[in-house]
Order: structure tokens, then sequence, then C-alpha cells
């Protein structure tokens, strides 16, 4: 009797408790936003020879905007790929529901086998083309907060072959991922066009500090092709100049970051032009000039495109937590995918590929490095460009900010 | 022709730099018996002072400097650096084994990088040159004035430090330190003395490097690191014995890596140097001009 009164009791505790359970879940699924954990995954100013403080900036005043519903932490990620794995291990230890990281590709390709078996939504801040999703190191649960690399790469060649009308080319490309994307890319566009042809093209290091014989080289092109890093970049821009040559020299978003340090002025500058993504200091939008303010005030200096992406990505995952209504991993993963977030760099919307972001811009400089837009570019959703795809895990011994 | 003279201007400038860091190995070296690894970052550093003086505001909000004092104050500020790197990361070792100090250099390199860094950023930055955007025609090429100034500001350094190490006090002693520090020491040579000052004139020539380097690209945390390999490279060729002999070192360097490099395997000219040095090592282990060196000491 006593036996059957306690089991009655049970029974009347876990019927309680299974209704408290669902009005608490039905809460969140009628709108109670959960608390997201997310883990950046970048060094920032001091923790490498190539770390900015952008990437931690960003995601933080996102963090700082959110309050409670956002936990975030940042482990830095060095750019070896050994030490990219186990900064990811550090992070998956902590469960995070999402994690942001990998400003190299290199990295991120590295580390593309635990990203997916870890199954967490991931968000990389490069975007070599191996990471999309049906790409030889993409993942269901990895997105791409930037235009696929060769896609940018191919805008790029196709404004110097059909916009400039440009017939001689000379090929600059650096000697990691970020480099042979790009040229195979620009070098298909430039095969592809009757009468257009790559008159020189040559590689270097990302440490190269004298590239004499690379600007040698490209005398008798009309237009040069870059996909470098920024300080070798500053290197051959000014030996171009330097060796008399004056033509367009087009690359990607390293060229911004030359031109704000100061590195190029005079014709070195306004022969230089760039592939940017993000251009948060030109952009007239009136929540963007805000932002920019809001920024400048609480760093003491201007963003890029990084300090916006990060910040972007952290309000995208909240907005997606809060769509789900939960942050496990295949209702945020789902969440992601279907949503739409207007933030500071873009309209973010994933594609097949899981690419969010598919604008940027050709960019150009004036005599003292101030930039400006010269042509908008946007891609159409789930498109590669036909690139056959580079399986390499070509790591860079350096690599920028502006890697791609 | 004009392919071929400007990477032979190309290869003198890099080999006249590379000879700059080799002399100061061997500043460090005569008077210490170290090899200083933290010359790369030294000359990195130099060129951040350098901007920091002569740009923006200049140092504290004090006003930028005009390039030439700017150079200047700088070269002295690496002086005091110096001086004050071998308090900190060789005095307190002296008499520890070798190996112990060399790898404390390497551990004040990765410190230096590390403040430069936190104090700089890591976006590259520009140091100007009164000579930005000159360059002189020669055979069809455009050279650099910068790389003009780099050759002739190197050759006037080096034939200033021969005659240093050959006629004044400084030098004889710092030579019979090289020979044997205990037996100076026994003389009367003040030893410690001596190494604080081949720091500083060795740090001091790290910062000239940089400020002659910086203004042909851009400048970032890694700038000084490729010559302190090459420098220490030369330094190998020159048997770490006489100034002539690691300044041939140098050029010898830049030479094959630009001029040779620059019709034979392009993409890999900066392999060059080391196959050279460990040719050097593998049939003349004592360096290149080592027998000429041990008859001056």
């Amino acid at each position: 009797m006593r036996l059957r009164r306690s089991l009655c009791t049970l029974l009347a505790v876990g019927v309680a408790a299974s209704v408290i359970a669902a009005t608490g879940s039905s809460t969140a699924a009628a709108g109670k936003t959960p608390t997201v954990k997310i883990i950046l995954l970048a060094e920032t100013t001091g923790e490498s020879s190539a770390a900015v403080p952008y990437y931690a900036n960003g995601a933080e005043m996102a963090k700082d905007e959110l309050g409670g519903r956002v936990e975030y932490t940042r482990i830095p990620a060095p750019l070896a790929p050994a030490g990219a794995e186990n900064a990811f291990q550090q992070a998956r230890d902590q469960n995070p529901n999402a994690i942001i990281g990998f400003p190299a590709s290199s990295q991120g390709i590295a580390v593309s086998a635990s990203i997916k078996s870890a199954g967490i939504p991931f968000f990389s801040l490069s975007s070599g083309e191996q990471l999309v999703k049906n790409g030889p190191n993409g993942a269901k649960n990895l997105f791409l907060i930037r235009p696929i690399d060769t896609v940018v790469a191919t805008a790029q060649a196709q404004y110097v072959v059909d916009t400039q009308k440009k017939k001689k080319i000379g090929l600059e490309c650096v000697d990691n991922a970020t480099g042979v994307n790009g040229c195979n890319a620009a070098r298909k566009v430039i095969q592809g066009k009757q009468g257009v042809s790559i008159v020189a093209e040559r590689t270097n290091s990302t440490t190269a500090t004298d590239l004499t014989e690379q600007a040698t080289a490209m005398k008798g092109a009309d237009a040069i092709l870059d996909y470098n890093f920024p300080n070798p970049l500053g290197v051959m821009s000014n030996q171009l100049v330097d060796n008399g040559i004056n033509v367009p020299h087009v690359d990607g978003a390293s060229a911004g970051i030359i031109a704000a340090g100061g590195v190029v002025k005079d014709k070195a500058a306004s022969n230089l032009k760039g592939t940017d993504d993000c251009v948060p200091t030109i952009d007239k939008r009136s929540k963007v000039k805000k932002w920019v303010s809001d920024y400048q005030s609480k760093f003491g200096a201007p963003p890029i495109y990084s300090a916006a992406q990060t910040y972007d990505m952290v309000k995208l995952i909240a907005a997606a937590a809060k769509k789900a209504g939960s942050t496990s991993p295949a209702k945020l993963i789902a969440a992601i995918a279907s949503i739409s977030y207007d933030g500071i760099c873009a309209k973010y919307k994933a594609d097949d590929l899981n690419v969010l972001q598919h604008v940027a811009n050709i960019v150009k400089f004036n005599a003292q490095g101030k930039e400006s837009i010269a042509k908008p570019l946007s891609f159409a959703p789930g498109a590669l460009p036909g690139v056959v795809p580079e399986t390499t895990t070509t790591t860079a011994a350096t690599a920028p900010p502006s890697s791609t | 022709m004009s392919n071929f003279v400007a990477l032979l201007a190309s290869g003198l400038a890099v080999g006249a730099i590379a000879a700059l860091a080799a002399v100061g190995f061997l500043l460090i070296y005569k008077a210490t018996g170290v090899v200083n690894f933290a010359q790369g970052e030294l000359i990195t550093l130099g060129a951040y002072i350098a901007i920091w003086l002569t740009q923006k505001d200049g140092a504290f909000g004090l006003g930028a400097l005009g390039l030439v004092p700017g150079y200047v104050v700088t070269i002295l500020i690496m002086f005091v650096i110096g001086m004050g790197l071998e308090r900190v990361a060789y005095a307190p070792l002296r008499g520890r084994s070798i190996h112990v100090i060399v790898i404390t250099t390497l551990g004040a390199a990765v410190v230096l990088r590390a403040f430069i860094g936190l104090w700089q950023g890591t976006t590259p930055q520009y140091l100007d040159s009164p000579v930005r955007g000159d360059v002189l025609k020669i055979a069809g090429a455009n050279i650099s004035y910068q790389r003009v100034l780099i050759v002739v500001v190197s050759a006037i350094v080096v034939i200033s430090t021969i005659l240093l190490f050959q006629f004044t006090q400084f030098g004889r002693q710092l030579r019979a330190t090289a020979a044997d520090r205990d037996t100076a020491k026994l003389c009367g040579v003040p030893v410690n003395w001596l190494s604080m000052l081949a720091f500083g004139l060795s740090a001091a020539l790290a910062g000239l490097a940089g400020i002659l380097l910086a203004p042909l690209g851009s400048v970032d945390l890694t700038l000084g690191f490729n010559f302190m390999i090459l420098g220490f490279a030369a330094a190998v060729l020159g048997g770490f014995g006489s100034i002539g002999g690691v300044v041939v070192g140098g050029v010898a360097i830049g030479l094959v890596q630009h001029l040779f490099g620059g019709y034979v395997l392009r993409d890999y000219n900066a392999i060059f140097p080391f196959v050279l040095m460990i040719l050097v090592i593998a049939l003349r282990p004592q360096g290149v001009f080592a027998r000429a060196a041990v008859r001056r000491l």
C-alpha cells in the first residue's frame, strides 16, 4: 500500500516536472531568447606579429550591446595549423553554441575535420573556396562570413579585363592559399578572353622585403593583378613606381590596409586599387556612420572590415538563437541557414554553399591614400566561378588581417 | 641590360644591409663571444622608433622631428637600448654556458617583437626618406636613390668601423678581448664596459639598418628578421673574423640572392644565400676569410 502511494507520488512529481519543462520550452519557442555562448578564435595585438585588435574589438562591442544574451570568450588562435587545432579543441572543451574564427584560410583548412566533427556552428573569418559547404574542407555547420576568395579574385580580374579593357596583364601571387587561389581564378579569366594575355607571372613570400625582380618583370604590362599580403604588397607598389611602372595595380583587401597605414602615397597610391568586401568608414548609411563613431570612441581608432564582420556575426548568432528558441546545434544551424540579417557590412543570407555575404567593392585611392569606391560588386548566391579548388593545405608563415 | 643593372643595385643594397647586420653580430661576438639573435628585432625597432619620432605628433606628442634629426636621435636611442640589453640579457649571465646566453638573446628577440606589436600595432607602416620617390637612371634601369643611399651610407659606416677597430684604443681593447678575455682583463682592459659599448654600437648599427631599409617598402614586425638571418649567414661566410670578411660575405649574399636569383629559379631565390652558407660550412668550416682574420688578431 505504502509502495503504491510512493509510486503515485513519484508519478505526480514526474508529470508536474514534465508540465513545467514543457511550459518552459514553449516559452522559449514563443520568443524568450536563450543565452548563446560564443567563442572567438583570433589573436589580438601583441599575441603575434600578424595579430590585429579588430576581430576582438568588434565581437566585444556586440557582446556589450547584447548584454546577458551572449556569453563571449576569446581564445588566441595562432596561424600555425597545430596551434589553430589546439585553440579549436580548447574552445570545444568549453561547450560553446557557436564559434567564430580563423582569419587565415590555412587555419580553417587545417582544422576543417575537427570543425565538421564538432557539429557546432562555425563562422570562418577567411573565405577560401575549399571551405564552402560542398568543398573539400567544407561542412554543413561551417559558414563563410565573406564572399568566396576565388569569386572575389575573379571579379577583380574581370574588372581589369572587362571594365578597364586591359590586354597585357602581370600576375603577382603570394606563395600560399591566398595567392594560389587568387592567381588560379585570374588566370582562368585572362585565358578565357581573346586578345588578353599574361606578360609575366611571379610569386613572393609573405615576408619579402625586396621585389625588384618581380617589379621589373612587369614591364610591358598595362595592368597588374596582385593577390598578396599587406607587407609585400606595399613593397611591390613602391618598387613598381621606382621602376617607372605606372599602371593600375589591383589587389584584394590588403590594398586598403597599406593605404590606411600610409605605406603607399602619390603614384603608388593612385595606381593601386583593392577589393574590399566591407568598408565601414566610407559607408553612407546612418546606422553604419553611428557604429563607426561608437567604435572610434570606444577603441580610439577607426574600424576596418574585420571589426564589422565579427560584430555582425555575434549579432547574427544571437538573432538566430532567438529565432530558433534554442541553442542546440541542429536548431541553431537551421536558423542560421534560413535567417536574413542586415548588418554593418551587408545583408547576410546563407546560400547553398553556406556563404553569408555576396557583395564587395572595387576600391580606389587618391594620392594621399584616401579610399573611395570605384565599382560595387555583387555575386550570385551559391555560385563558384568554376575554378578548380586547390586542396592544398599550404600554411602561411605569417598571415595578415586581410587574408581571404 | 637594364634588368641586370636593376638586379645588381637590388643585390648590393640588400647585401649592404646584411653587412650592417653582420658587423653588428661581429662586434658583440668579439667583445663577448656571444651571437646576439635579437639583432633582427633591433633592426625592426630602429625603423619603428624613427617612424615614432618623425611622423604625426612625434614622440610623446612633442612634435615630429625632421627626417635627418629623427634618424640621428633614433640611432642614439638604439645605442642606449643596446647597452640596456647587455645589462639585462647578457651581464647577469656572464660566465654561464654560451648556449644559455644565446637562448637568452632569442628570448630578448621575442620580448622585443611583442613589445613593438603592443606599442605600434601590426598594421604595416611607412618610414619616409629625404630621397623618397627619386630614381637614378643607369643603362635604362631606374635605381631608387634610397638604394644608392643604402650602399653609400653602409660603405661609410663599415670603413669607419674598420678604422675604429684598427686605430683607436677601443678597437685595440676589443681585439685584445676577442683574443683572450681573461688576459685582457688582467691587463686592465675594462671588459664589462667594452661589452656594453659593443652591444650599444651593435644596436645602433641595427637601428641604422632599419632606417635605411624601411623606406624601400613597408615596416611591420617581421622587417628585421630576414636581415638578421642574412646577416648571420654573412658572418658565417666571413668566418666571424674580420669586418672586411663579413662585409664581403654580406655583399655576396645580396648578389647571390638577387642577381643570380633574378635569372635562375626566381621563385626560390630566398634559398640561395643559405645554400651558399651551407656550402661554405661544408667546404671551409672556418669561413672564407678566416685566415686573414686570424692574422689580424
